[in-house]
């Protein structure tokens, strides 16, 4: 749209972007059950002490942002000589760094100045470009979104596949730049095949990229450009027939999550029994114990199996998922509500209480020796 | 019976209204006499004497103006051109011609107004019952907008006001209203219509000058109520002669082309006469009407006016005016019993009935530009676009010519814009600008707010580059009657470099030189 268009009182119009996630409302959320707990007689942290973050940052993570702090940039690229050719890891930094240039970019533009053909910098660069459109856009649903911030949106995020395709000339063997293009290109709107050219140039140098798959299946919901078939061939194709320990089995619960979650409580309790979730989760549980926990996805699918553990009664499980957790919710499915520490805490109350009413069977975890709670028998009133 | 009863009444009305600014000024007298006589008993009193006095004043001032100013209206004010039998044979054939259909005696007067308006009206003695010169005026815009027939039946319409015998007493209505209204509007102070600095009328109010507002408005309340079903009954009884003489089909046509012609008008006066004020341009004498013909010859202007035209309830609900709404009155006219007379659909205008339409168009303008014209100069339409143009996109550039002040603590130019950008400045530039609804909405980070307000200041830094450029006169606009803003006329190139360079100024890292290079093409200005 012509700049000029505005002068002669013309709108502009923008092509039609899928609504953005719409989390779906539990009973955790809008009626907090009426007992709770006391999270420290269980072992858990309480309210107060809880993190936005998916986990304890990475040793990794932490060096390359210290290396920011001091504006060393030779000390960011030996963080990721490090990581070598563990891609996650690698987009892991990445995103690091570029969260870092979230407020002040100054500092990744001193860098790209002095190297402009620095991969890492110039990937760091796209993905900042990326979060700031999304920012811009925020996760309103499409006709939430004012003319102005489209307009924004769209001219941040198409400076970014640039910066990407240069990335991906300098480093051929790196997926990092496609897997931050996935994003932006689902933001401009590419159309399915572009999009698979894309993802294709991920899975050709990590068939396994969590995140990537992770990206991919928002691109193929029905919200966004692809549809309930598309999504469900995408999540078959991603978890089924491969060997435990990929870390991709959670993307099947995150798109029951999305799209296959009944709207009354009732079919919702029988889905979650159902057997169809039952099989999801032991396959993701399967899928953790068979994983390093060093991987970046470790932690995002614990959250996952806390969840979904929750809400099929599965409380033992979902306790020590919970444990496992420590003080840490800034992952999906909670950041996907409109409260997410609220979310995070009934869901985890709701665990706990299920658990005391069973009698406290044993937990998973008392096998490995992990400590038991020694709380207070009863749940206390709030 | 009624109707004399009905006349009485409103003599009563009138004179009441005398004897009562009388009897306010007489009890404040009075009120006087009784202060001044214990004044001199009780020494103490001097400042209830005082605003005794003061009281009395205000009073005899409200009032005076309020009689003085109601015993004094008359249409001596008209803007317009008077236009005799020599000037004008045909329309004054035309209008005797209606007169005689009418029954009535034609007007001895017709003045041609630049107005969306058509009157007849007497200047009747004895408190209108004694028959006094009767004359017309006739509002150019309608001449240029009605067809023969539609303008027939306007005429008609205002000639019947005179036909139907009620006419002298309606005057005798007309006048009670027109004498109160008068005095509440001198007594709340709008009569001059002079307005203050800031362009609002004048309020100053003196004390207990709203006591008047409040009894002269009562007063004319009643007033209203009581002659307004008579003025309708007579608007209604004008309509059905207009039917009669100019077919039901044109009368009903001509009624729902007055709502038409009068936005038409409104907006054409706004946006292309009044475009070039600021910069002291007007349209030439003979263009002030003229534009409006070609206005209305515009088709997608036409089909703007529809909606109008269709739905006439656009009108101002005015709880003093005395005509019914003019959806009733088509109403009614459509409820005569049907004539089989044609809608008359030619695109002949009442215009042609002038003997030289061009020559009369500019008269009439030449008028209206008297007293707005001082010191102000006629130029072609597409001179008055660009200036306008010009004017607009400085405006548009506003917002940012004011953050880029505050952010140097002088204005500046549009190149101490790009010296900031140059010198990475342009973030706190963006900073200063006023937020968007979207960034509203946004709880973004610094940078994601910035990219947001570049989002609202880059059509302001074209406009100021066009306003750069209008004053180096690389820019004009043409006139263009289906939009009023006109049409940039920018050369190709120019152009195609200037949106380069905004682009440039749009990335994420932006740059100034392109636009530097567009502007400053001929050098930075001392």
């Amino acid at each position: 749209v012509s700049v000029f268009d505005k002068l002669r009182g013309k709108k502009p119009t923008f092509g039609v972007v899928g609504a953005a996630t719409t989390p779906v409302s539990t009973s955790a959320s809008t009626q907090p059950p009426p007992r709770t707990i006391k999270p420290a007689e269980y072992g858990l942290p309480p309210r107060a002490e809880l993190i936005n973050k998916v986990a304890e940052p990475h040793p990794l993570t932490v060096a390359a942002l210290a290396a920011v702090e001091r504006r060393d940039t030779g000390a960011i690229m030996g963080v990721i000589d490090t990581a070598g050719s563990d891609w996650e890891r690698r987009h892991a930094l990445v995103s690091a760094l570029a969260s870092r240039a979230e407020e002040d970019d100054s500092w990744l533009q001193t860098w790209l100045a002095a190297e402009p053909d620095n991969p890492i910098a110039l990937s760091a660069y796209a993905k900042t470009l990326s979060t700031t459109a999304f920012a811009i856009r925020t996760a309103s649903r499409a006709e939430d979104v004012a003319s102005d911030q489209w307009e924004a949106f769209f001219r941040v995020l198409r400076q970014a596949p640039e910066h990407c395709l240069h990335a991906a000339e300098v480093a051929p063997e790196d997926p990092t730049p496609w897997v931050v293009l996935q994003t932006i290109a689902q933001g401009l709107q590419y159309d399915n095949d572009e999009y698979r050219k894309v993802f294709g140039e991920v899975v050709s140098r990590a068939p396994h990229h969590v995140h990537a798959h992770a990206a991919a299946l928002s691109y193929w919901l029905p919200r966004w450009f692809g549809s309930d078939e598309l999504a469900e061939s995408f999540v078959n194709a991603a978890t089924l027939g491969r060997p435990a320990g990929t870390l991709l089995t959670h993307l099947r619960l995150e798109w029951f999550y999305f799209e296959r979650i009944p709207k009354t409580a009732e079919d919702r309790a029988d889905f979650y029994h159902g057997p169809e979730v039952q099989v999801a989760i032991d396959e993701a549980l399967a899928d953790l114990r068979a994983a390093s926990s060093d991987r970046p996805a470790y932690p995002t699918q614990r959250h996952w199996l806390a969840y979904f553990l929750t809400q099929a009664g599965r409380y033992a499980e979902a306790y020590d998922m919970f444990r496992q957790i420590g003080p840490y919710y800034g992952s999906w499915p909670w950041a996907l509500a409109k409260d997410p520490v609220s979310r995070f805490t009934g869901t985890r109350a709701e665990a706990v209480m299920g658990w005391e009413d069973a009698g406290r069977p044993p937990l998973p975890g008392a096998a490995t020796g992990d400590p038991q709670p020694t709380g207070d028998p009863e749940p206390t009133e709030r | 019976m009624r109707r004399i009863f009905h006349a009485l009444t409103v003599i009563a009305l009138l004179v009441g209204f005398y004897v009562l600014c009388l009897a306010i000024l007489a009890a404040l007298i009075a009120l006087d006499i009784v202060v001044t006589k214990a004044d001199a008993s009780t020494p103490a009193l001097g400042r209830e004497v005082a605003i005794a006095y003061l009281l009395t004043a205000v009073a005899l001032y409200v009032v005076v103006r309020g009689v003085f100013v109601s015993t004094r209206v008359r249409h001596r004010h008209i803007v317009g051109v008077i236009v005799t039998d020599r000037d004008e044979p045909a329309l004054w054939e035309r209008v005797r011609f209606l007169a005689r259909a009418v029954g009535t005696r034609a007007p001895s007067r017709i003045y041609l107004v630049p107005d969306v308006n058509a009157a007849v009206w007497e200047n009747a003695k004895l408190l209108g019952l004694i028959p006094g010169r009767r004359s017309m005026m006739i509002g150019m815009p309608l001449l240029i907008a009605l067809t023969p027939a539609q303008f027939d039946a306007v005429i008609a319409h205002e000639l019947g006001h005179y036909g139907n015998r009620d006419t002298r007493l309606g005057a005798l209505d007309h006048r009670a209203r027109e004498s109160v209204m008068a005095a509440v509007a001198a007594a709340q102070g709008r009569l001059t219509g002079r307005r203050s600095a800031d362009g609002k009328p004048r309020r100053f109010r003196m004390p207990g000058q709203a006591v008047y507002v409040v009894v002269f408005r009562a007063y004319a309340q009643l007033v209203l109520s009581v002659t307004q079903q008579a003025s309708r009954r007579q608007e209604f009884a004008a309509d059905s002669v207009a039917a009669g003489i100019a077919g039901q089909a044109n009368a009903a046509a001509g009624l729902r082309e007055l709502p038409a012609v009068e936005a038409a008008f409104n907006f054409y006066l706004d946006r292309y006469v009044a475009a070039g004020v600021e910069r002291d341009l007007l349209p030439a004498p003979g263009e002030v009407l003229g534009g409006f013909a070609r206005l209305l010859a515009e088709p997608s202007r036409q089909a703007d006016l529809d909606p109008l035209r269709h739905d006439p309830t656009a009108e101002a609900p005015d709880p003093y005016d005395s005509h019914p709404p003019i959806r009733d009155r088509i109403a009614a006219i459509e409820a005569l019993p049907p004539d089989g007379r044609p809608l008359d659909t030619s695109d002949a205008r009442a215009l042609s009935t002038l003997a030289d339409p061009t020559a009369t168009m500019a008269a009439v303008g030449a008028r209206m530009l008297v007293g707005n014209g001082a010191g102000k100069q006629p130029v072609d339409w597409d001179t008055l676009a660009t200036a306008a143009g010009a004017d607009r996109a400085a405006r548009s550039a506003d917002p940012l010519r004011v953050a880029v002040a505050s952010f140097y603590q002088q204005p500046r130019p549009l190149s101490g814009f790009l010296d900031a950008v140059d010198a990475g400045q342009l973030g706190e530039i963006l900073d200063r600008l006023p937020k968007s609804d979207g960034a509203a909405k946004v709880k973004a980070t610094t940078r994601a707010a910035r990219e947001l307000a570049k989002t609202s200041m880059l059509p302001m830094v074209a406009a100021w580059a066009l306003a750069e450029l209008a004053a180096q006169g690389r820019v004009r606009w043409r006139n263009s009657w289906a939009d009023a803003a006109g049409e940039i006329d920018l050369a190709p190139d120019l152009d195609e470099k200037l949106q380069a360079a905004i682009d440039a100024l749009a990335a994420v890292q932006p740059d100034a030189g392109p636009m530097r290079a567009v502007v400053y093409a001929m050098g930075v200005p001392a």
